[in-house]
């Protein structure tokens, strides 16, 4: 867990709820400090981070992501509508998952004198097993609304927990009936083929959100040949590439810009910090990256504000169009330093 | 998962004989589902994969450049990358083995293999949980039927990695509570 949390900062939510789940079992109390060494081990690269470069890591760990929602104009209120919104669509999502037990359990109500019915009331290991679910079920939901922003991959771990807890949990209930193991069974057949139709019709189609890496390599290829021609007739003429979209640059044999390393992600909020936290602008304002030997890849962001400020300096500088490459949403542009014209 | 029958549960002995008679075509319906439902899942899992594999993210423009930065240059103070720092390590380390040119396709590949090992580890967690045939394979096929999780699967980023790992220390903590009589979710 000390990993996952080193991976990503909101699964320390979950973490600590491990810990809970030590805490209150008298069984596996003594564990506790156990499971604390292996999170603390877990957890030291961040801790690295922390001691040699304090300010840095927090703001891009923790007051970026608050400064973004303010970028997308989210207010406290918006935050709380996104969130509720993801909350409705994990609901939706369960409708697979409830209608498949639900079907089973009325195709199977005939059989109901045969369900093993769990024994009421419940012991004392089951309440806390319930308590349990429970504690990881909530911190899960946590760390799924931290930032409280709402993407479709921060709710995979509370979907997680609900599918691997409901399936066996149903089954419990009604194993006994050979009806709702059929429909389980069938029902999981059906969704299969249903789901596998759909994504069998959709491979052979592109666009911007279905694009194979085999396209994104033969873009990468490209410009690493022109890259390759260029220093070859003149060496040294672009020391570095700056990109907001910078996977094609990869292997070309120049290094990439040190602004290239979060995409867009920093680049776009460069307003929000000019007005909350001008001393962090040294990651957002892209001018700060661009110099006489930097090429520049543009246009997949091409209605983003500082790629026209890429495009103008490349523009005021003499730089040279090198050439354009077909990628999703927009062909990609680089453009080369004027020493590199052959 | 074996030294179960695939479809008769341990206590079918207790079903009445009418109840046999009656269930007797729902019978062969369940063995061949159960027959054919783990190869169904398996297939479902590779063409999940391939779909995700084929599935381009804005997010892979963070993740990957940032990877090919490090180690030359100091993370965080001149590589600015807005997550903690595991998943840089892990991409710095594909890079190394596979070079920077195919980075994209390993980091690609790599997140598909984990979410298969989330898929793999929770499927065992829900038959620890009810040990019976089809209790892992309705699992998987629900798991990668789902579109939160199939996100992770479908980007080079920092999702599929904490996933894996905390399925792997959270999952069994949920499943392996001690059960004196017998195997755990066994009643």
């Amino acid at each position: 867990m000390g990993l996952a949390a080193s991976g990503k900062i909101s699964f320390l939510v979950l973490a600590g709820a491990v810990a809970l789940l030590f805490l209150i079992d008298r069984r596996r109390r003594p564990l506790t400090v156990h499971y604390l060494a292996g999170c603390a081990v877990g957890i030291l690269p961040c801790v690295y981070y922390l001691v040699i470069d304090r300010s840095d890591f927090l703001f891009l760990n923790f007051e970026f992501h608050l400064l973004t929602n303010q970028f997308r104009g989210l207010t406290f209120f918006g935050s709380v509508i996104s969130v509720m919104d993801g909350c409705l669509d994990f609901a939706i999502f369960a409708i697979p998952l409830l209608a498949l037990v639900a079907a089973a359990f009325i195709l199977a109500r005939r059989d109901w004198r045969e369900f093993d019915w769990p024994a009421f009331p419940l012991s004392a290991r089951e309440k806390l097993n319930i308590a349990k679910v429970a504690i990881i079920f909530v911190a899960a939901v946590i760390a799924a609304v931290l930032p409280m922003i709402y993407f479709l991959q921060y709710w995979s771990t509370p979907a997680l927990v609900l599918i691997v807890l409901s399936v066996p949990a149903a089954a419990m209930i009604a194993d006994r009936s050979s009806t709702f193991r059929t429909t389980m069974m069938v029902g999981s057949l059906i969704l299969i083929g249903l789901s596998s139709a759909h994504d069998l019709r959709g491979l052979g189609r592109q666009g911007a959100d279905n694009y194979p890496p085999v396209l994104v390599m033969r873009a990468q290829e490209s410009i690493s040949r022109l890259l390759g021609d260029s220093l070859g007739k003149h060496p040294g003429c672009v020391t570095e590439i700056l990109s907001a979209s910078a996977v094609p640059a990869l292997g070309s044999g120049v290094p990439l810009s040190p602004g290239s390393a979060a995409g867009e992600f920093l680049f776009r909020i460069d307003g929000v910090l000019q007005a909350k936290k001008p001393e962090f602008r040294k990651y957002s304002d892209v001018t700060r990256y661009l110099g006489p030997a930097t090429g520049l890849l543009t246009g997949y962001y091409g209605n983003r504000e500082f790629e026209h400020r890429m495009v103008a300096y490349a523009a005021s500088h003499g730089f040279i169009l090198a050439g354009t490459f077909k990628y999703p949403k927009a062909p990609l542009s680089l453009y080369l330093p004027p020493e590199c014209r052959s | 998962m074996s030294g179960h029958n695939p479809v008769i549960p341990a206590n079918a002995a207790t079903h009445s004989a009418s109840l046999d008679t009656r269930t007797q075509p729902l019978h062969a319906v369940e063995n061949a589902a159960a027959l054919v439902l783990p190869y169904a899942a398996c297939l479902y899992a590779i063409i999940r994969s391939i779909k995700a594999f084929g599935t381009y993210s804005h997010d892979d423009h963070m993740y990957i450049p940032a990877a090919s930065l490090f180690p030359h240059l100091a993370l965080y103070r001149e590589i600015p990358f807005v997550q903690t720092p595991l998943s840089i390590f892990i991409y710095a380390l594909l890079k190394l083995l596979v070079g920077p040119a195919y980075l994209y396709l390993a980091a690609k590949l790599a997140s598909v293999l984990l979410v298969l090992g989330v898929t793999a580890i929770s499927a065992k967690t829900a038959y620890r949980l009810f040990p019976r045939p089809y209790v892992p394979w309705t699992a998987a096929t629900l798991i990668l039927l789902n579109a939160h999780i199939f996100a992770n699967m479908s980007e080079a980023a920092n999702y599929a990695l904490p996933l894996f790992l905390s399925s792997s220390s959270l999952l069994p903590v949920i499943c392996t509570s001690p059960n004196r009589k017998g195997r755990p979710g066994e009643r």
